[in-house]
C-alpha cells in the first residue's frame, strides 16, 4: 500500500456520517471537510465520499453567498475561499459558486489614506485593515493565512469568470503578502511589526504565501524561498511540512518528498499531507488548478 | 515559604482537614479576594504538594468536580519561557487529582499559529504531563455554542466559545506571569483570551482587538463566574513579552479564586502600578482591597523589566 493509500484511508476513517468532517471528533465544520474534499479530488476519487462532501459544503452556503465556519455559527467567514476552492472542481454546484466569490470580493480591505495610515501606525494598530489583506472575520484586519487562501480562491475563478475584475483584485492581496513578510524573509501569521520587530517566520505560513504567490515573479521571493527549504530540513509539524512541499514545488524548486516524522493528529493535517503528496506525484496541485 | 503558610498548608492534608480549617478561618479567609503568595524556586516534584496546599488553604471545592485546566499555550521557543511551564500544569493535574477531582482535563486555544498540538508536543507537554493527549482539548477547534453578553463592557454582543469551557465545574486559569508590550501585563484574566475560538475568529482573535482588547479581558471574566487561577511566575517573561521578552526568574506562584486580585497581586510583585493595567481599573469588582497570605509582596517583588515604551506603568 502506497503513502498516499493510507493516507486516503485515513482521511475516510474520520469521515462524519453526515459527510463532512470534524477538526479531529465532534460535529463537521467546513474547513476540514474542504480540505478532505479537495485532497480527495487531488487523488482523483470519484467516488460517493467526495459526492457527498461536495453537497454538505454546497449546503452550508449561506443567503448572503458566503459560507460560516459550522452550522452552530450563523456568520460568513474567510472558510469560504476554502470553500469555494473545493466546488471549483465540482461542476454540479460551480453556478451556486458565483455569490461566494462576490462575498468574497467584498471582504479585503481597502485602500486608506495616508493620514489613516498614520494614526493606526501611532495607535499600534499597524497592519491594521492594511489594504489588500483579507480578514479571517468579517469586518476585522486582514492576516496572511486568509489572504493567502484569497488569493488561491480568487485565482482559481478569475479563469472562469475573466471579465470580473477577479485578476486585479488577487494582484492587490499579493501586493499585501509581500509586504507582509517578516525580517528574516518569511512570513508569520501577519501581526504588526510594531513591538514585533524580531518576530520569526512560521514554516506553515511561509510555505503557503509561496504557494499563493505563485504567479509571482520577484527577486523579492528568493529569501523566503531559501527559508522554506532550510524550515524543511526540520519542519515543526506535519502542516508546516505539507504547505513547504506544495510552496516550494509552486515556484520550481522540487523538494524530495518528505513524510513528516511527526504524527499526524488532526484532518487538516491528513488532507494536506495527501494534496502535498499528489501534488508531488502529479506535477499539479488542486489548489492552484483552474475551475471546472 | 513563611511560617504562618507552613502551618496553614499542614492544617491542610486532606479533605476533611480542609473543611474544618476552612470553618474554623471563617468569613476573612474564605473572602475570594484573598490571594496566596508562595516561593518557588524551580519546577520540581514538590510542586504537586505545594498546589495542595493552597487549594486546601483556599477551601476550594474539588472532590466530585470537574476541573479544566486552562495553561497559557502561545507558541514553543526554547530560549523563552513563553508558554505555563507543562511541569507546573502537571503539578496542578495532580493537585486536583488527588484532591478528588470527578475529572481534570486541560484546554488552550493558542492565538497565532494553527497546530496546537504538535506545538504542546514541541513545549514538552507530551513527555510531561501523563495522558495529555487524551486529557487535552483545542479550544480552538472544539465544537461551540452561543453565549450571549448581557451588559458588555466591549463592543461585542455575542460570542461562539467551546463546549468544553462550560462542561466543567470550575475553569482553572493557570498562566504564566508575563509582561505585555501592549497591555502591560499578561497574567490570569488574559489568559482567558484562549478560550476564544480560532475556527470562528482567527488566529489571532482579532475581533476581541476591534471590539476593544481590555474590555473584551473584562467581558470573558464575567462570563466565567467559577474560577481559580494558579499563576506561573517560577520563571517569568520580562521585557518585550508576551513572545519576545527574556527569562525573569521571579520564583513565585500566585493563586486565589478572584482573578482580577490575583492579576492585581501579580502586577504589584511585578512592580507594574495595577492602577495602570486598564482591565483591572475596568473592572466592577474590588480587587483593591485583595488580602494577600503566605509571603508578602515586599518579600517577593522583584522590578520586570518593561517595553520601552511602557515605562510610564512603572509602579512608583
Amino acid at each position: 500500500m502506497t503513502y498516499a493509500e493510507k493516507l486516503r484511508i485515513s482521511l475516510l476513517s474520520a469521515r462524519n456520517a453526515d459527510g463532512g468532517w470534524p477538526f479531529r471528533q465532534g460535529h463537521s465544520w467546513t474547513e476540514p471537510t474542504a480540505l478532505a474534499l479537495l485532497a480527495l479530488q487531488a487523488s482523483n476519487d470519484s467516488g460517493e465520499v467526495r459526492s457527498r462532501a461536495a453537497a454538505w459544503i454546497a449546503q452550508q452556503q449561506s443567503p448572503d453567498g458566503g459560507w460560516p465556519p459550522c452550522a452552530t455559527v450563523p456568520t460568513s467567514t474567510w472558510v469560504s475561499s476554502l470553500a469555494l476552492l473545493s466546488l471549483a472542481h465540482e461542476s454540479a454546484y460551480c453556478n451556486g459558486c458565483l455569490k461566494g466569490v462576490e462575498w468574497l470580493t467584498c471582504q479585503i480591505c481597502p485602500d486608506i489614506t495616508t493620514l489613516q495610515g498614520f494614526i493606526q501606525h501611532r495607535l499600534g494598530m499597524s497592519p491594521a485593515r492594511a489594504p489588500g489583506g483579507f480578514p479571517w472575520f468579517p469586518g476585522t484586519a486582514g492576516w496572511v493565512i486568509p489572504t493567502s487562501f484569497s488569493i488561491l480562491a480568487l485565482s482559481c475563478w478569475a479563469k472562469r469568470l475573466p471579465k470580473s475584475g477577479l485578476p486585479e483584485i488577487a494582484a492587490r492581496a499579493r501586493k499585501y503578502l509581500l509586504s507582509h513578510r517578516c525580517a528574516d524573509g518569511g512570513w508569520n501569521h501577519g501581526g504588526s511589526p510594531q513591538r514585533s520587530e524580531a518576530s520569526p517566520s512560521y514554516a506553515e505560513t511561509t510555505g503557503l504565501a509561496l504557494l499563493a504567490l505563485a504567479q509571482c515573479q520577484s527577486p523579492a521571493l528568493e529569501a523566503p524561498l531559501f527559508l522554506a527549504q532550510e524550515f524543511l530540513r526540520k519542519p515543526d509539524s506535519p502542516e508546516g511540512a505539507a504547505w513547504l512541499l506544495m510552496g516550494l514545488a509552486a515556484h520550481g524548486r522540487k523538494p524530495a518528498e518528505t513524510r513528516p516524522a511527526m504524527s499526524l493528529k488532526t484532518t487538516r493535517d491528513i488532507a494536506l499531507q495527501l494534496i502535498a503528496c499528489e501534488t508531488l506525484r502529479s506535477g499539479h496541485n488542486v489548489l492552484l488548478a483552474s475551475a471546472a | 515559604m513563611n511560617r504562618r503558610y507552613f502551618f496553614l498548608g499542614s492544617l491542610g492534608a486532606g479533605a476533611l482537614a480542609l473543611t474544618s480549617s476552612c470553618a474554623r478561618r471563617g468569613v476573612k479567609l474564605s473572602a475570594k479576594q484573598r490571594v496566596s503568595i508562595v516561593r518557588a524556586a524551580s519546577y520540581t516534584k514538590d510542586l504537586t504538594d505545594v498546589i495542595r496546599r493552597i487549594l486546601v488553604d483556599h477551601c476550594v471545592a474539588v472532590a466530585g468536580k470537574r476541573i479544566l485546566l486552562k495553561p497559557n499555550l502561545v507558541e514553543f521557543s526554547a530560549q523563552t519561557p513563553i508558554n505555563t511551564n507543562p511541569v507546573f500544569v502537571a503539578a496542578v493535574l495532580e493537585a486536583f487529582s488527588g484532591l478528588g477531582a470527578a475529572s481534570v482535563r486541560i484546554a488552550e486555544g493558542p492565538g497565532h499559529r494553527r497546530m496546537t498540538l504538535d506545538m504542546a508536543d514541541a513545549a514538552g507537554f507530551f513527555s510531561v504531563v501523563p495522558g495529555f493527549e487524551k486529557r487535552f482539548t483545542d479550544l480552538n477547534t472544539d465544537d461551540v455554542q452561543r453565549v450571549a453578553l448581557a451588559h458588555p463592557l466591549s463592543k461585542l454582543k455575542e460570542l461562539y466559545l467551546p463546549n468544553s469551557v462550560f462542561d466543567c465545574d470550575l475553569l482553572v486559569s493557570l498562566p504564566k506571569m508575563k509582561t505585555h508590550h501592549w497591555a502591560g501585563a499578561t497574567l490570569s484574566m488574559k489568559n482567558l483570551f484562549g478560550v476564544v475560538p480560532g475556527s470562528v475568529y482567527g488566529w489571532p482573535k482579532n475581533i476581541l482587538h476591534w471590539c476593544g482588547i481590555d474590555e473584551s479581558i473584562v467581558d470573558l471574566h464575567y462570563l466565567f463566574p467559577r474560577q481559580f487561577a494558579i499563576v506561573d511566575g517560577i520563571e517569568a517573561m520580562e521585557g518585550n513579552g508576551p513572545i519576545l521578552g527574556r527569562s525573569k526568574h521571579a520564583g513565585v506562584i500566585v493563586a486565589g479564586a478572584h482573578p482580577p486580585s490575583v492579576d492585581g497581586t501579580c502586577c504589584q510583585i511585578m512592580q507594574i502600578d495595577p492602577e495602570k493595567i486598564r482591565y483591572l481599573t475596568l473592572i466592577e469588582d474590588n480587587w483593591r482591597t485583595a488580602t494577600q497570605t503566605g509571603e508578602t509582596i515586599a518579600s517577593v517583588a522583584s522590578a520586570f523589566a518593561l517595553h520601552p515604551d511602557l515605562e510610564n506603568l512603572r509602579l512608583k
